[in-house]
């Protein structure tokens, strides 16, 4: 199974209900001398525009006016929640709680 | 106990590949994940090439990519490399191996350079 | 003494290297239709093509990755894609334009019809990507493109009004005849035409591929802050001759021989001889950037193994792609498209794409994670938020222009 078959996939956020989409995969490094990389939480929703260019962890700076505007894009619903909430193991497949397939019929 | 935590999205997809030398080797195009006994999921390796990259885009032009790069390789599993090869993590994701150790990597490459360039007089002289 | 030295032929080859098809046909045609009123454009688009640069190069240096490279590291795989499809696009319209520009210099120089000359230009290109030493070369041209000066000189010969040209240039004003739309429409063009994105990839791939690293910060800010604006005077002074020759004659550019007129005018044979070698080299120097650019982008954007320094057998993606995008231009150049129309569609389709790939890098400048103590300070990031406004505002305009003036009519 892919990062992508997970990434952008639809569903309903597990704490507001409202439709939204796996943003990333928060992963934690194990420790150990090999790096192992393991799944600790799922982001969701549409503040992804700033985080990817940064704005939401860690140190970027100005322009200010540029990052006010991606401030107030972030805020907008993203949620940070432990993958169990969203993901399910079914053997050796993943399954999606609560996708989103056509016009919001859930699976 | 080290407690790094990184995103998929933005620490390890579309980041630039280098073997132990520092040499090109390409892109994350996506990250094969793996579900480990106690139920855990685990990144197991890196996905690169059209094979990837292809269905990590969809849509249409993401089907011709990887239609493409399966054709040209003749091969329908992306190029794999299973993070015990992977020395380190920054801007760049840092091999512990060589990008000859690669399999397949250089298949495209190779094949292009004894079917077409070679073919073509002259040519700056390889230093290597 | 020796690093002087080094350093002025820097800058010698960067200002040669500045002027393009793109600059002749747009500041000659501009400078006819539009007197003096578009100058503070270049102005503008010079300040821009500065900091961006200098930010480019700087994140080349500091990070060790070119322009596309990072763009897809920020942007992602869709977008970055998007992206890279319309700078290849772009640039390569840009490289169809140029070979162009070089066959009509020689064209201008023996009368033989440009299409004739075409494969043999891109004949040539081929051979440098190919055998040649590429650095003697660029300093050849660059340096020879410096006869382009013959327009700046041209003017003193043709003993203007000076007070005067300073008042128009300081207050520009639509000329009559001419609509608010078309005059933002060869604003554009302008703008498009000095601000060229491949120029900041081939720079940014300079400093990679030469393994310029932050030390070398300072002489790449002395490059970009003396070449781009002596390259601006340059620009300025091609304006200022065809306003005075061509736009009181009623001369529009259509062609490249009437870029040339104001030479001729002032020193006859010399002058058009000068005017022709600097054309020639300009472009031709501008004919290896846009190729190399063209294959730079994808290359950077997909990993593989890339350079002008490499031998092709070490690149073979790269190299394969950098012919066949050769025999794509040339191809296209040969179905007889009218050069002057398509420069002026490549610098302003080049404006429009300038966002998509300034802003990733400014945005990139101000990451510490990246850039450590070399971030952007307060005056690059004031500069550098100022023209996300400007290129923004371009983009956004580029279209509903392109439609309404009917592609400046």
């Amino acid at each position: 199974m892919r990062a992508s078959d997970l990434l952008h996939t639809e569903l309903r956020d597990p704490h507001t209900g409202r439709p939204t989409q796996i943003r990333d995969l928060r992963l934690e490094r194990m420790e150990g001398k090999t790096i192992r990389l393991r799944l600790t939480e799922v982001v969701l929703g549409g503040g992804a525009l700033a985080e990817r260019f940064g704005y939401g962890r860690g140190p970027v700076r100005g322009p200010w006016l540029v990052k006010v505007v991606l401030d107030r894009l972030r805020r907008r619903h993203t949620d940070t929640v432990a993958w169990r909430e969203v993901l399910e193991v079914r053997g050796e497949k993943v399954k999606v709680r609560r996708k989103l397939l056509n016009e919001g019929d859930e699976s | 106990m080290s407690e790094e935590t990184l995103d998929a999205g933005l620490a390890l997809l579309d980041r630039q590949v280098v073997d132990i030398d520092g040499k090109l080797v390409g892109k994350v195009d996506d990250l094969e994940l793996a579900i480990r006994r106690g139920g855990e999921i685990e990144v197991e390796a890196i996905l690169m090439g059209p094979q990837a990259l292809g269905p990590r885009l969809g849509g249409r032009v993401g089907g011709w990519i990887r239609r493409l790069g399966a054709t040209l390789a003749d091969a329908e599993e992306p190029i794999r490399v299973p993070m015990k090869h992977v020395k380190e993590l920054g801007v760049r994701i840092t091999l512990s191996i060589k990008v000859t150790d690669i399999e397949r990597l250089l298949d495209v490459e190779q094949w292009l350079r004894d079917h077409v360039i070679r073919k073509i007089p002259g040519g700056r002289d390889a230093s290597e | 003494m020796k690093k002087i030295l080094t350093l002025a032929l820097g800058i010698l080859t960067a200002i040669g290297g500045f002027m393009d098809i793109g600059d002749l046909v747009t500041d000659a045609l501009i400078g006819a239709r539009f007197g003096l009123n578009l100058v503070w454009v270049t102005v503008v688009a010079v300040i821009g093509i500065t900091a961006y640069s200098e930010m480019a190069g700087r994140v080349a240096a500091v990070t060790e990755r070119t322009v596309f490279d990072l763009v897809r590291e920020r942007l992602g795989a869709t977008a970055g894609l998007l992206n890279l499809s319309a700078s290849y696009f772009v640039t390569a319209l840009t490289l169809v334009a140029e070979l162009c520009g070089v066959a009509l210099a020689i064209q201008l120089a023996t009368d033989v019809h440009y299409l004739l000359w075409v494969p043999l230009v891109a004949f040539l290109a081929f051979l440098v990507f190919w055998k040649m030493p590429f650095q003697p070369m660029e300093r050849i041209y660059g340096v020879l493109g410096l006869s382009l000066f013959v327009f700046v000189i041209a003017i003193w010969q043709l003993d203007p009004d000076w007070g005067r040209m300073m008042h128009d240039v300081t207050h520009p004003q639509i000329p009559p005849g001419e609509g608010i739309s078309t005059f933002a429409f060869y604003a554009i063009v302008m703008l498009g035409a000095q601000m060229t994105p491949y120029e900041v990839f081939f720079f940014s791939s300079g400093v990679v591929e030469h393994g310029w690293s932050a030390e070398k910060l300072g002489e790449i800010r002395v490059n970009n802050l003396i070449g781009y604006p002596i390259g601006g005077i340059l620009a300025i002074g091609i304006q200022v001759a065809a306003y005075l020759v061509l736009q009181p004659r009623g001369i529009e550019v259509a062609h490249l021989s009437e870029t040339v007129l104001p030479v001729v005018v002032a020193f006859g044979k010399l002058g058009l001889a000068l005017a022709i070698i600097g054309i020639f080299a300009a472009t031709f120097g501008s004919v290896l950037e846009t190729l190399l650019s063209s294959g730079y982008t994808v290359a950077h954007h997909f990993g593989w193994r890339w350079g002008k320094f490499e031998a092709p057998v070490n690149a073979s993606r790269f190299s394969v792609l950098v012919i066949v995008t050769l025999l794509g231009a040339t191809a296209v150049a040969l179905t007889a498209i009218d050069p002057i129309k398509l420069t002026i569609y490549a610098v302003y389709l080049g404006a429009a794409t300038l966002p998509f790939t300034y802003i990733p890098i400014l945005i990139v400048a101000n990451d510490e994670r990246y850039m450590g103590e070399h971030v952007n300070g307060r005056l690059a990031n004031t500069v550098g938020t100022i023209y996300v406004f400007v290129v923004s505002a371009a983009a956004i305009l580029a279209l509903p222009l392109l439609i309404i003036t009917k592609a400046g009519a």
